[in-house]
């Protein structure tokens, strides 16, 4: 497969990045590791005019922590080093756990932070060839008036799959958002619209700058499920991430569980979380809670394997990682 | 083997460096002079009829140099055997599955090639369509080929004994049913071909293939060439796994268009083009029905093979036979009744493959364990009870001359610990066996055989001239390996021409597992041609007889008297100046009965001899999500003799990894209707490293009579056999069977679910 044709820009820093999005606007693309972006390209399920690599900018990648400020992770540090930042391994598991489980090893050389939670919704009726395609009629997610997993279905379901993003917020984290003279921050969670179509809240001229995740966080415990086929490559058929911290011994101070694979966008259990807060763990409580993640689960025929097997294996996961993160914690 | 310098032992492969430095040269990389780059336009439709093609706009494109379309072609048609051909490889009149040859382009670049398939316009009819076997065989179904009546392409009855007196006096009967999706061969190398054509009307064509010589013969057929000016160049070939044996519709579009254009035209296929438009491996519906006396002795076997063959024909009589070869070929089975059916739909084409079919012994070999655990008998003496032993005769009548079934069966189960786990491991885990017997060597007619040809260099080195084909598997460095050890040189001192149907003798090819039966006994007989010639010649330079030298590292030498010798390189200059030079012939055909026929004569000796093998795999289960983990594989096979055992243990790990944990856990097709859903590396689940098992290889040494050194085949062991294994030892973990293949965690839980509701 042939990428179509555009034209590279490579900007040398953020201000000249933004610059150049806010002329180009919707004929441009912000590509990171391009591990994502290139194959949708080659896809023909994108033709921007000018991709802007944000490669060559040094201030997107780093990784900052003090006991006051939290942590802040530049948006295009790479999976790999996010993966070996002691910090991160000591006191943010969940993250650094969720990115070990992100596709191989090779890909985490490439794929960045900020890459991976911008990934586009996924459906085996999307992520196909040109030629693919074109044996059935648009659906909803590609322009036209149907979908071909839910007949009858009034909008597009295609999967948010980011494996990285159910962790971040279970640690309750926000994103800087910029472009051109003006800054922006937001929850995590707010990034992501539930929409397959247009899963981002996020403008053609903006560029996700950092993440941050507040200091309390670091004495939480937490752990993140993937479930997969291989044992490498491949996208979560459903992932779990939970987060715990503790009041005294016994007792559950706050929980925090998130879904992803399992609808349009990552999805927080609230319930879940719920039922948790303030209890003692039990394993009747653990069920309950995975009952509520089964609950808000809404796995569609999109991705792979059956969609009642994922919800069913939602709420084996949510037991695991409920149990796993209170170890931790 | 004390004698042998190279044969037996465990020498590196001749290929090894070039592939893993990225130095080997495969038909993607290949570019020529002017050449053109070539893209074929497919059918969206899975059934329609091609009202009209007009593709006037592609041709009036700029840097468009050819264009072809079913026109060009009309009734030529393409079969592996007289009564199938039933595939234009450009279909003119209808398309039948997505994915379908309707008209290609060869243009200056490959964007150019692109941009003008899209400009080729197809008014299509479409027409109701059929997905499945059972559905196609119903009255009233769309009937794909306007031949074949309720879709049925092949049928293949085959009858032995009594078999109503066998299940009359059988202790205990079992009937089960199990299903398989298809599965894609995933190649490391996508399809690809190069073709060069000159004004004399010689045609040069490079494509990754399992046979050089039967690829020419078909395209001479097909083209309307003499065969003498078809000629299929060697090139690496990278993964063949029985999907590079048949003819494409690829290398006759991209010969069609070199000729139009009076230059050479590449194409080369996308991932997801190899997986539809190539070819696929059957699914498959099995029903089994199996008598025992009360010792587990088999006395009647009644089989029915449903197979989804797809659109066409391909190797159809050989893929509807199989499941039943594979049976007769392992055990002894008086009174067996088989009905293969390979049925058409519109789906890709179905074609041969190296672990075919889970359905067929994964579900004889399961079966075999649930009659033994009913009768309270231990699967290994169940199948040792059965097993073919030499001097046996199969069902249909193949003599069996060597075998080491039942000591394969027992090392696999002493050296995996076998009786100490079975049945006692912790719920969760558990052990289970597989066996299987293989052909080697089948019916080809005059390309059944092979031949070669050594001749000298004035530095001692030498040449030989093979027909051996090598997909990838080691073969080329076989027969170096073997003339090297014969001629008493090293290997790098053994130049190797192989697989070119212009330069190379016949030879059958990478089927039927008969590179190291056949191939290697030609080349090994060339050898030995050679080496008499040399010797004869030095007896007179040595003043001695020819009984009294011996050849090694280059010189000719008295055997009691070392000191007394010459350097060959002397021995092949004489040779010269007399007059003779020396040149090593050999040939070998297997002693088969060539009036044998798939459907129309499945009787008499099938193949010149049988390898056999046991595996043993163990599994941890995750009974909460159904995940299944193969921690362990003990593979013992009876390889005949190992003659690079590094190469026999290699082909163990190939056959563990796509036979075993991809086949019996992980390969599954999605569809929807006709179009399938996964066509991608991603998508498709072929096993990665971090998925293989820890792997035991044990060889098994039965030599035999015919075999080069006593050797028959290793490329399938384990993979046709792992089935059954993983299936086993699934039921020893959990207590569950599943007869749906793939084995996947969906499954493995809806059964654990289904139990404990009882
Ligand atoms: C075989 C394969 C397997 C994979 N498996 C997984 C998996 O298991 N789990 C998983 O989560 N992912 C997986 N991925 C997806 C992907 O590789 C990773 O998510 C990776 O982290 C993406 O990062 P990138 O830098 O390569 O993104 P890119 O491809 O560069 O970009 C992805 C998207 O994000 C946008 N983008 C990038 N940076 C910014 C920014 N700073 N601001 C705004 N928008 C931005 C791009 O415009 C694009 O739309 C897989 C990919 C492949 C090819
Ligand atoms: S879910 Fe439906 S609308 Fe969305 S991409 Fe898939 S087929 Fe299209």
């Amino acid at each position: 497969m042939r990428l179509p044709k555009f034209e590279h820009l490579q900007p040398e820093s953020l201000e000249e990045a933004l610059e150049l999005l806010a002329e180009h606007g919707e004929q441009a693309k912000v590509i990171a590791g391009g591990t994502e972006l290139l194959v949708s390209m080659k896809h023909g399920l994108l033709a921007p005019s000018y991709l802007v690599n944000l490669k060559e900018i040094p201030e997107l990648n780093f990784i900052a922590y003090d006991g006051e400020g939290g942590l802040r992770i530049g948006a295009l540090t790479k999976l790999a080093t996010l993966i070996g930042s002691p910090v991160i391994q000591e006191s943010f598991a969940v993250l650094s756990r969720a990115a070990s489980l992100v596709a191989a090893p090779p890909l985490q050389q490439m794929g960045t932070l900020a890459g991976n939670l911008c990934l586009d919704t996924r459906c085996l009726y999307y992520n196909q060839s040109r030629f693919w395609r074109q044996a059935r009629p648009r659906c909803y997610k590609t322009g036209g008036d149907t979908c071909h997993v839910v007949k009858g279905g009034n909008r597009c379901l295609a999967a948010y799959q980011g494996d990285v993003a159910p962790a971040l917020i279970a640690l309750g984290a926000s994103v800087k958002i910029a472009k051109k003279g003006a800054d922006r921050i937001v929850p995590l969670a707010d990034l992501y619209t539930g929409k397959g179509e247009r899963p981002l809240a996020l403008q053609a001229d903006e560029v996700l700058v950092e993440v941050q995740v507040a200091a309390e966080a670091a004495r939480w415990g937490g752990d993140y499920q993937k479930l997969r086929y291989r044992g490498a490559m491949d996208f979560p058929l459903v992932g779990v991430a939970a987060v715990v911290s503790r009041d005294g011994l016994d007792t559950i101070a706050r929980a925090s569980l998130v879904l992803t694979a399992v609808s349009t966008a990552p999805i927080l259990a609230e319930e879940a979380g719920r039922l948790l807060q303030g209890q003692e763990l039990t394993d009747e409580l653990v069920a309950q809670a995975a009952g509520a993640a089964y609950e808000v689960a809404r796995p569609v025929n999109n991705i792979g394997s059956n969609p009642s097997y994922r919800r069913k294996m939602v709420r084996v996961l949510t037991k695991r990682a409920i149990r796993n993160a209170w170890v931790r914690e | 083997m004390a004698e042998h310098t190279l044969v037996g032992h465990r020498v590196p492969r001749i290929d090894s460096l070039d592939k893993a430095t990225g130095q080997a040269r495969y038909t993607a990389d290949l570019t020529l002079p002017r050449m053109l780059y070539g893209k074929v336009l497919r059918s969206p439709h899975a059934h329609a009829r091609i009202l009209n093609i007009d593709a006037s706009k592609a041709e009036r494109l700029r840097g468009v140099k050819a264009v072809v379309t079913g026109r060009d072609t009309a009734g030529v048609r393409w079969g592996v055997f007289r009564y199938t051909r039933d595939q234009q490889l450009l279909t003119g009149d209808k398309v039948r599955y997505i994915g379908e040859d309707v008209a290609a382009v060869a243009a200056e670049d490959e964007e150019t090639a692109m941009e003008a398939l899209e400009l080729i316009e197809v008014d299509y009819e479409v027409l109701p369509a059929v997905f499945g076997p059972l559905e196609a065989m119903q009255e009233g179904a769309p009937q794909i080929h306007d031949h074949a009546e309720n879709n049925i392409n092949i049928h293949v009855p085959i009858e032995v004994g009594d078999v109503e007196k066998g299940f009359k006096k059988s202790y205990h009967v079992r009937e089960d049913r199990f299903v398989d999706s298809e599965y894609t061969y995933c190649q490391t190398e996508p399809y690809a071909v190069l073709v060069n054509c000159d004004l004399s009307g010689n045609l040069e064509i490079w494509t990754p293939n399992a046979s050089p010589h039967t690829k020419a013969k078909a395209l001479s057929n097909l083209l309307e060439m003499p065969l003498t000016k078809v000629k299929v160049r060697r090139i690496c070939t990278g993964g063949a796994f029985g999907g590079r044996s048949d003819i494409f519709p690829g290398e006759f579009i991209a010969a069609l268009m070199a000729l139009k254009a009076a230059r050479p035209v590449k194409l080369v296929y996308t991932r997801e083009e190899s997986f539809t438009s190539v070819r696929q491996a059957h699914s498959m519906i099995v029903d089994l029905k199996t008598g025992v006396r009360k010792d587990g002795t088999l006395l009647a076997n009644e089989i029915k093979v449903i197979m989804d063959g797809g659109a066409y024909s391909s190797t159809g009589p050989i893929a509807t036979s199989v499941p039943f070869l594979v049976w007769e070929e392992t055990y002894r089975l008086p009174n067996v009744r088989f009905n293969g059916y390979r049925v058409y739909t519109n789906k890709p084409v179905r074609g041969m493959y190296r672990c075919h079919g889970r359905a067929f012994l994964g579900g004889l070999g399961m079966q075999l364990d649930m009659i033994a655990e009913e009768l309270g008998i231990d699967p290994v003496e169940m199948r040792l009870r059965n097993a073919l032993r030499t001097g046996d005769t199969q069902a249909t009548g193949s003599k069996i001359i060597s075998c080491g079934l039942s000591e394969a069966l027992q090392q696999a189960a002493e050296k995996s610990g076998w009786k100490e786990k079975r049945g006692k491991l912790p719920f969760g885990k558990g052990i289970g066996m597989g066996a299987n017997g293989m052909m080697v060597g089948f019916p080809m007619g005059i390309r059944g055989g092979s031949s070669a040809m050594i001749k000298f260099n004035e530095d001692g080195g030498a040449t030989l001239i093979s027909g051996v084909v090598d997909t990838g598997s080691g073969n080329d460095s076989m027969v170096v390996q073997i003339a090297a050890d014969v001629l008493g040189l090293k290997m790098e001192d053994v130049n190797l021409v192989s697989a070119d149907s212009e330069i190379t003798p016949l030879d059958q090819g990478a089927y039927s597992q008969a590179a190291a039966f056949v191939s290697a006994n030609a080349a090994m007989a060339a050898a030995i041609d050679a080496r008499e010639q040399i010797l004869n010649i030095a007896s007179d330079m040595l003043d001695a007889t020819v009984e009294e030298l011996g050849l090694r590292d280059g010189y000719v030498y008295m055997k009691e008297r070392p000191e007394r010798n010459i350097w060959m390189g002397k021995a092949i200059r004489k040779a010269l100046m007399d007059d003779t030079p020396i040149m090593g012939r050999g040939s070998y055909m297997p002693k088969i009965d060539q009036t044998r026929e798939w459907v129309s004569n499945p009787k008499g000796q099938q193949a010149g001899t049988f390898s056999f093998g046991a595996v043993v795999a163990e599994v941890e289960v995750d009974a909460e999500t159904g995940q299944v983990r193969v921690s362990n594989v003990t593979g013992a096979h009876d390889c005949g003799f190992a003659i690079n055992p590094m190469a026999v243990e290699g082909q163990l790990e190939g056959s563990v990894a796509s036979g075993g944990v991809g086949a019996t856990l992980l390969e599954e097709h999605y569809w929807d209707g006709g179009q399938m859903l996964n066509a991608s590396m991603l998508e498709y689940k072929v096993p990665l490293s971090v998925d293989m098992p820890q792997i035991t290889p044990i060889i098994v040494e039965s030599m035999d009579p015919e075999g080069p050194f006593g050797a028959k085949e290793a490329g399938l062991w384990g993979s046709m056999n792992m089935f059954q294994a993983i299936g086993n030892a699934i039921y020893d973990a959990v207590g569950v069977w599943i007869k749906d293949f793939p084995i996947t965690p969906d499954k493995v839980l809806a059964a654990l679910e289904e139990r404990n509701r009882d």
